[in-house]
């Protein structure tokens, strides 16, 4: 019956409504993220985030249109035609949904888009696609079935409210690390970051998948039990759908119950749909410059390379060519704490994300914080608490590189000696080829702590 | 015979809104009057297979309404028209009896043409594409009644279908009665014995859900002259088997 | 044919702005606060979002009960109107301001008592407005809108007087302008009574 479907698609009123999505769409995440660097996992995660603004509107409108026969008073008219009330109603929630769909459809194609045009490594997530487009279903669904329910005046509003409230309260509960909170589909717990370095895999979406799905089919398949829906076969029908939709829903609970979720980390691990919790890393080929000491990016920050790159060359071009400076910097997250005398020596900073991420230069703060923690893993070992003489080096190192004399930047605790400041500003004031001189003579006693502030320049 | 009752009963709680109805009617047009609360709307919803009987047999069509897929064969070739006629204010004239036209299963391909004819027939040609919000009383009355006849059914049950109409449009609307009762039943409730006397072959009188007198209006008309209330010797008789029926 | 006791007049008023109804949801709304109350020490914007939209559920829920079922004919029926929708709706504002005070005692809820009222007063304010521009039963889009706005508003820390809202704690500035919304609303719903819209 396309030909009822069409008259309904023409007078729903999603359409009404959709330049107020659009604009909503605009203040989210999604719009958001349309300034950030182009990373798929963000604008993904950003595109699933967006069905906060969408989720109600569309229980909303669904109950709305659901309630039209109560309100208009057709119920005795639309009774005498040979289709049952279910079918009927089907046709109206079907508008109502396709019109969703499309809204979500363009605004994915429009995201997608343009991240295809700037983005350097990676895809879409079709799995957090799929999530939205079920939960545009899944909601109006429920919609649907309240206003059928219910036809009276609050049916809508206390749906749409009811909905937004639903969302946020399943995305506190995730907050809070409660698997339960898995189902929600807004709030993902996967650090979107994370997800380029490490495997994460869609367990997350199939638990929301399966839940989402068994919450729409109870949703349809419970107007269809009483006499006046239709026949047999439609009872028949509503029974299957609302069992086997509470059977769905049940499981993905049960699936989400077995959960271990770290929010913080960024972390989720669900036994029966994951293998292993333990950290897969991707394996990409990282892009790097061509500095004296090259740093490396992983390919979707291949935008931010010369930036990264400027912010340790002041400290690079110090270091480069010295017997146990590292040949190469690779800028991942969690790295591999390599001591610099592996062979090869690479040294494994983190990347400075939240720049990188909302597309700032890194520059200021960020920059210094990087130069630091590069001269910290040259000239300290890992895990140990720096002595007199490595602080004067890395402050006097880093005075060099343009950066003030901080000593809020040495992982010490508690404030270094007066004579440490005093000596990093000798070894700063020392010429070039003197200080290059000495570190290619002591870098390697230096590391290993067996220098003091009188063994310096 | 498309109608054939035998000793209906509808019952809401422990009112008797039908109170055991027998009744054979063919094609032609039927008039149903009675007093307010007598049962015309409630006896119109059980032919209309809105409500099933308490108690009673009821063929419809020559069919069973009681079992589902006759019920919805019945319905296919049905039109009704009820009391208070509830309407989707964005929809269009055309729109809205399309809508109706295709709930009722009729080809689609067929249904442009139907619901034009219809719309012309009652007068609302040249408000076809406006919104159903924007009409007055009457040519919502007006669309209620190309709803109920855009399928050409075979069974047309009306509720008051003149409520609203001017003059000239119940005049046309009676000739629309006519030709329609010509190879339907058409049964038309209504409180305007004027409307029963000009296009109903046979008219029934109902009061507290017990139908009081069947007849032709002449009948009813003859009924009067022994002595009775009213201008018209239709209301003569009306008031005067009414008279006699109340205890 | 004795006049009518205007209390009567009252309470059949409120029957046919289903006002029972309506604040049996307020109600929920307010239950559905002080549930979630032991979650809203955690800080966060998600947390503070699930207070506003309790509120939300009793602003949106208020501009519905201002529909008029009765169409034209109370209108031309007499010059009590504007006094009864006036009452109707303060009474309903005042109810639901007793009953969230009541779920936000002793609980959490960021800022306190006094941010919630003033939301519920502003959100009010803006459903009623919102009622005599678009139709009672529609007049809950606007206030959505607006708190989705503000939801995001508490991700990104905007503290503007435009997301008053998200002000916690005494606030001249949101509360004026929470207040001039309130009442606002209450003048154009009691002298206007909202758009009239077909079923």
């Amino acid at each position: 019956m396309t030909s009822v479907l069409r008259l309904e698609a023409r007078r729903n009123i999603t359409p009404l409504l959709l330049p107020v999505m659009a604009l909503l769409l605009w203040f989210s995440p999604y719009g958001r993220s349309l300034g950030d660097l182009a990373l798929w996992a963000r604008r993904s995660s950003a595109l699933q985030e967006s069905l906060l603004g969408i989720a109600p509107f569309m229980a909303g409108v669904a109950a709305w249109t659901a309630s039209r026969d109560g309100r208009g008073q057709t119920l005795d008219l639309l009774a005498t035609t040979p289709r049952g009330s279910w079918r009927r109603g089907l046709y109206g929630w079907a508008a109502t949904t396709l019109w969703g769909l499309l809204f979500y459809a363009l605004a994915a194609a429009l995201l997608f888009g343009l991240t295809a045009r700037e983005a350097t490594w990676g895809g879409p997530s079709w799995w957090a696609v799929a999530v939205g487009a079920v939960t545009i279903v899944t909601f109006s669904a429920a919609g649907h079935a309240l206003g059928v329910l219910f036809p009276g005046r609050f049916v809508a509003p206390l749906t749409a409210v009811g909905s937004f409230l639903a969302i946020v309260v399943g995305a506190v509960v995730k907050t809070q690390n409660n698997p339960y909170g898995l189902v929600t589909p807004v709030g993902t717990s996967i650090d979107p970051d994370r997800a380029m370095f490490y495997k994460t895999g869609p367990a997350e979406d199939i638990v929301q998948l399966l839940f989402l799905t068994g919450v729409t089919a109870v949703a349809i398949g419970v107007l269809a039990l009483p006499a006046a829906a239709g026949g047999r076969w439609v009872r028949r029908t509503g029974t299957a759908l609302t069992a086997a939709g509470i059977a769905t829903a049940m499981a993905a609970l049960w699936l989400a119950g077995g959960a271990k979720v770290n929010v913080n980390e960024g972390r989720i691990f669900i036994p029966h749909l994951q293998s292993t919790p333990a950290d897969q890393e991707i394996s990409y080929t990282p892009v790097c410059d061509r500095s004296p000491i090259p740093a490396c990016v992983h390919p979707a920050y291949r935008r931010t390379l010369g930036q990264v790159a400027a912010a340790l060359r002041p400290v690079t071009v110090q270091l480069a060519g010295l017997p146990g400076a590292p040949q190469r910097i690779d800028l991942r997250l969690n790295g591999p704490s390599t001591p610099v005398g592996g062979a090869p020596p690479v040294l494994y900073l983190e990347p400075p994300l939240d720049a990188a991420d909302a597309g700032e230069p890194i520059r200021g703060g960020d920059a210094q914080q990087l130069r630091s923690f590069l001269v910290t893993d040259v000239v300290t070992a890992p895990g140990s608490e720096p002595t007199a003489a490595q602080q004067a080096v890395m402050l006097g190192v880093l005075a060099v590189a343009g950066d003030p004399m901080d000593t809020a930047v040495l992982p010490t605790r508690g404030e270094p000696d007066a004579s440490v400041t005093a000596a990093a500003r000798r070894f700063a004031a020392a010429p070039a080829a003197e200080r290059r001189q000495w570190l290619g003579a002591h870098l390697g006693a230096l590391r290993a702590g067996r220098l003091t502030l009188k063994d310096l320049p | 015979m498309n109608v054939e009752i035998n000793d209906l009963t509808r019952s809401f709680g422990r009112k008797r809104a039908v109170a055991g109805v027998d009744l054979d009617l063919g094609p032609g047009v039927f008039g149903l009057l009675g007093p307010n609360g007598a049962g015309k709307t409630s006896l119109l919803r059980v032919l209309a297979t809105v409500l099933p009987p308490s108690s009673g047999r009821l063929r419809l069509l020559g069919l069973d309404p009681g079992a589902h897929g006759p019920r919805r064969e019945i319905r296919r070739r049905l039109g009704y028209l009820p009391q208070n006629l509830g309407y989707y204010p964005g929809f269009t004239v055309c729109e809205f009896v399309e809508y109706i036209a295709l709930l009722k299963d009729m080809p689609p391909r067929t249904v442009p043409r139907a619901v034009a004819a219809a719309v012309e027939e009652v007068g609302l040609g040249d408000r076809a594409r406006s919104k159903l919000r924007s009409l007055s009383g009457g040519m919502l009355r007006r669309v209620g009644i190309a709803q109920a006849i855009v399928n050409e059914p075979e069974l047309l049950l009306l509720d008051e279908p003149t409520a609203g109409l001017d003059p000239e449009q119940r005049v046309q609307f009676r000739t629309l009665m006519r030709r329609l009762g010509e190879r339907a039943t058409v049964v038309v409730s209504t409180h305007l014995v004027e409307d029963v006397g000009a296009a109903c072959g046979r008219v029934g009188l109902m009061l507290d859900g017990r139908v009081v007198f069947t007849g032709t209006p002449d009948e009813l008309s003859a009924r009067g002259e022994a002595g009775g209330i009213g201008d018209a010797p239709l209301e003569r008789g009306y008031s005067a088997v009414l008279a006699e029926s109340r205890p | 044919m004795s006049a009518v006791p205007p209390f009567r007049l009252l309470r059949l008023h409120l029957a046919s702005r289903s006002v029972l109804p309506a604040l049996v949801a307020v109600g929920a709304f307010a239950l559905a606060l002080r549930l979630t109350a032991h979650w809203l020490h955690t800080p966060g914007a998600w947390t503070r979002t699930v207070p506003l939209i309790t509120v939300l559920g009793a602003a949106a829920v208020i501009g519905v009960t201002t529909w008029n079922p009765l169409g034209e004919v109370e209108g031309t029926a007499g010059h009590h109107l504007p006094g009864l929708r006036f009452g109707t709706v303060l009474l309903t504002v005042a109810t639901a301001a007793i009953v969230f005070g009541a779920a936000a005692a002793g609980s959490a809820v960021p800022g306190g008592s006094t941010t919630l009222l003033r939301q519920l007063a502003g959100l009010t304010g803006i459903a009623l407005l919102s009622a005599a521009l678009l139709g009672a039963r529609q007049s809950w889009t606007v206030p959505l809108v607006y708190t989705l706005v503000c939801a995001r508003a508490f991700d990104l820390g905007w503290a503007s007087l435009w997301v008053w809202p998200t002000r916690t704690g005494p606030d001249t500035a949101a509360t004026a302008v929470a207040a001039g919304l309130l009442a606002a609303g209450l003048g154009v719903i009691a002298l206007r009574g909202p758009r009239d819209n077909a079923p």
